[in-house]
């Protein structure tokens, strides 16, 4: 029997079920005697200890096998456990009161949960989780029920629900994957899944029902199916499906140093998407040769308001020296007007309005600010600048003579920069793609922004759903346009990369090394991938899907060209990717 | 009784994980910690408290520590405020 839910987490794993039912802690209000009362105190205080005993494994597991950020989850439940104003009301209220501790400590933590869960602050109402789950455990202590989270032998959890400290225990007794009944793939849980590299998949609705700990079970977590009682031919697909994954895996573990060549010698430079500074660590680690594009909005978005130059300088600095030797772009402040606009003068087609590089002409005091922060920090020269939305050449001399007179008012103030800083500009507007040759002129490198380019090209807003599918990446019009964009490049001797979704698309590789792409930015998880990619092929093979890609008349046959060649020729990175689990969203995801 | 102002500066404010940080860096200290963000008091040493705050960056906090090792405590916390609690 063949189960479907969503996959939430990508690998196949094989094994023996274990159903896995979370013991229910019922609370009940008692008055207690005197002489228990003094017991009670006791067991609270063990109850406790007992706790942060617990939560203490579960930090330094959290901490080696996955990050700070997971361990700090869990670091907060332990302070929670020592809160010194809870402890304090718990032990006058058990004075005062005298009813038993596990009431006591479900009832303030009721009241803290309220205060907590009516803030405006998504991460704060997220916090009641973590009083749940801390509640929960100091009364399951208080209680002395087992926690039930030591399985012997390796099994596939099947579970209703399982919290995040259900997914850090059960991973340290070697579990082979998790299938739940309820929960999303974006759940604290699944996300653990992934970051473990556990396989999983949720929204079984009726896995605990069905299944018995003992049964067989297969689990797709790519394709999202639990396969209970697989025949021989399930058993034998599903082994050679493994055995396949182990070997590509192992393969790209050793990718992140070699360089991003293809077979017959062709290099291409694979960079990262990126805009906070602590995602830098990660890109580095995945092989990433510097940074495609870092958007610097944050800094507006956060602030309210434009940083000021100093604020800029430093962060910009700090990203270079993070990154030195390798590059960063970094793309002028790309905001909406709907940002910053009243309401009551709100723009009635923004995307088509006051935004990016028109905003900032429009505000030289602010643009100067920037430029001056960037020319400032490129002491280490590893800094590019490029300017978003440009249209035609008018705008692009506007934005090079107020970068000239910044330059100018540095030297005069005998401020050191490089002088040597490329520039480039992001071809998203479709009049940019038209007069490409002009604009190539004036600068070092063109940048692909496909997420709007596409939607200028196909019309389409890619977050009306009502037309969302629309958006075609794949479109004729789009590959011509990019062919175009590069070619032209080429011509003038710059070098043409692309920083939107569709550099990170695995389905588009091939593609657009063979239209000659120079540089692919991506958002950092998809990196190892592309690479394998590139390494595995010939220019020569790229040259010709490229080809046959642009000879085909319409988006459904490309994708499907596409698919169908991918699909065979690299058959094992397609069976552990999850759409949309990678980073990559066909439909354009993020905003570039 | 010493008393700090003192401004937030890490991008997230005391989102989860500096508010673990400050109260364990307080737990090891014996003199008293209150944190003032406008009208509201809370127990520095109480992370819930601490959570409650909803301190976000610019946010200004009075901080008053009392007790035999106020000193130390006073520039310990001050310190971790000042690095924007490493993520800066």
């Amino acid at each position: 029997m063949t189960l479907k839910g969503l996959p939430a987490s990508g690998g196949i794993a094989m094994g023996p079920a274990y159903v896995y039912e979370r013991e229910e802690v019922y609370v009940s209000e008692r008055i207690l005697t005197d002489e228990e009362l003094e017991r009670e105190r006791v067991l609270l205080d063990e109850a406790l200890q007992r706790s942060r005993h617990e939560l203490t494994k579960i930090i330094s597991f959290a901490r080696q096998k996955l990050n700070e950020e997971a361990a700090a989850i869990f670091e907060a439940q332990l302070a929670m456990i020592d809160d010194p104003v809870m402890r304090s009301a718990l032990d006058d209220r058990l004075r005062k009161e005298k009813k038993n501790a596990d009431f006591l400590i479900y009832d303030e933590l009721r009241k803290f949960k309220e205060i907590l869960g009516a803030s405006n602050d998504t991460l704060l109402r997220e916090r009641v989780q973590d009083l749940d789950e801390v509640g929960q455990r100091i009364m399951r202590n208080l209680q002395k029920k087992r926690l039930h989270s030591t399985v012997e032998g390796e099994h596939v959890i099947i579970a209703s629900q399982l919290t995040p400290s259900d997914t850090i225990l059960f991973s340290r007794n070697d579990v082979l994957a998790y299938a739940t009944d309820l929960g999303g793939i974006t759940s604290h849980a699944a996300i653990l899944a992934r970051s473990l590299k556990i396989p999983a998949v949720t929204a079984l609705q009726n896995g605990t029902a069905v299944v018995r700990t003992g049964d067989e079970v297969i689990l797709d977590g790519q394709r999202g199916l639990l396969i209970v009682n697989p025949t021989e031919r399930h058993r034998r697909e599903y082994e050679r499906k493994m055995e396949n994954i182990a070997r590509f895996e192992a393969d790209l573990a050793g990718l992140g140093e070699l360089p991003c060549e293809t077979e017959d010698g062709h290099k291409v430079e694979l960079s990262a998407n990126a805009e906070f500074i602590n995602e830098l660590e990660y890109v580095i680690t995945q092989g990433s040769k510097g940074i495609g594009l870092y958007r610097t909005e944050h800094l507006y978005i956060e602030k309210g308001d434009f940083p000021s130059e100093q604020e800029q300088f430093i962060e910009y600095s700090e990203i270079a020296h993070m990154m030195y030797p390798q590059p960063v772009i970094f793309r002028t402040f790309d905001i909406g007007g709907d940002k910053l606009l009243d309401s009551a003068v709100a723009e009635s087609n923004p995307f088509l309005g006051w935004r990016g590089i028109r905003m900032m002409l429009d505000k030289p005091v602010i643009f100067r600010q920037q430029l001056r922060a960037m020319l400032r920090a490129s002491s280490m020269k590893n800094i590019k600048i490029m300017f978003p939305m440009i249209s035609g050449v008018t705008e692009l001399r506007e934005v090079l003579d107020m970068l000239e007179s910044v330059k100018e008012e540095l030297r005069k103030e005998g401020v050191p920069f490089d002088e040597e800083m490329e520039l480039g500009l992001m071809i998203e507007v479709p009049s940019a793609v038209f007069v490409a040759d002009e604009l190539a002129k004036h600068v070092s490198f063109f940048s692909i922004g496909t997420n709007d380019l596409v939607q200028y090209l196909m019309a389409v807003d890619r977050n009306n759903e009502l037309i969302a599918d629309l958006y075609q990446e794949f479109h004729p019009a789009v590959l011509r346009a990019i062919r175009s964009t590069i070619d032209t490049g080429h011509a003038y001797g710059l070098w043409v990369g692309m920083c939107g979704e569709m550099a990170g698309n695995p389905l588009a590789t091939l593609l657009l090394l063979g239209l000659g792409l120079d540089e692919f930015s991506m958002v950092p998880s998809v990196i190892p991938e592309v690479k394998k990619i590139v390494r595995s092929s010939s220019y020569k093979e790229a040259r010709k899907v490229a080809a046959e890609a642009l000879r085909l008349a319409n988006a459904l046959e490309v994708r499907e060209y596409l698919s169908t060649y991918m699909h065979e020729r690299f058959p094992e990175l397609f069976a552990t990717m999850v759409n949309g689990m990678n980073g990559h969203d066909e439909n354009g995801g993020e905003d570039e | 009784m010493i008393e700090r102002e003192i401004v937030i500066k890490n991008r997230t404010g005391l989102h989860t994980r500096p508010a673990a940080t400050l109260v364990k860096t307080a737990a090891r200290f014996a003199s008293e910690f209150y944190i003032k963000k406008d009208d509201f008091e809370i127990n520095g040493k109480s992370i819930i408290g601490v959570m409650t705050l909803a301190a976000e960056q610019g946010s200004t906090l009075r901080l008053t520590f009392e007790g035999a090792d106020e000193a130390e405590m006073a520039d310990a916390v001050t310190q971790l405020f000042d690095e924007g609690f490493g993520e800066l």
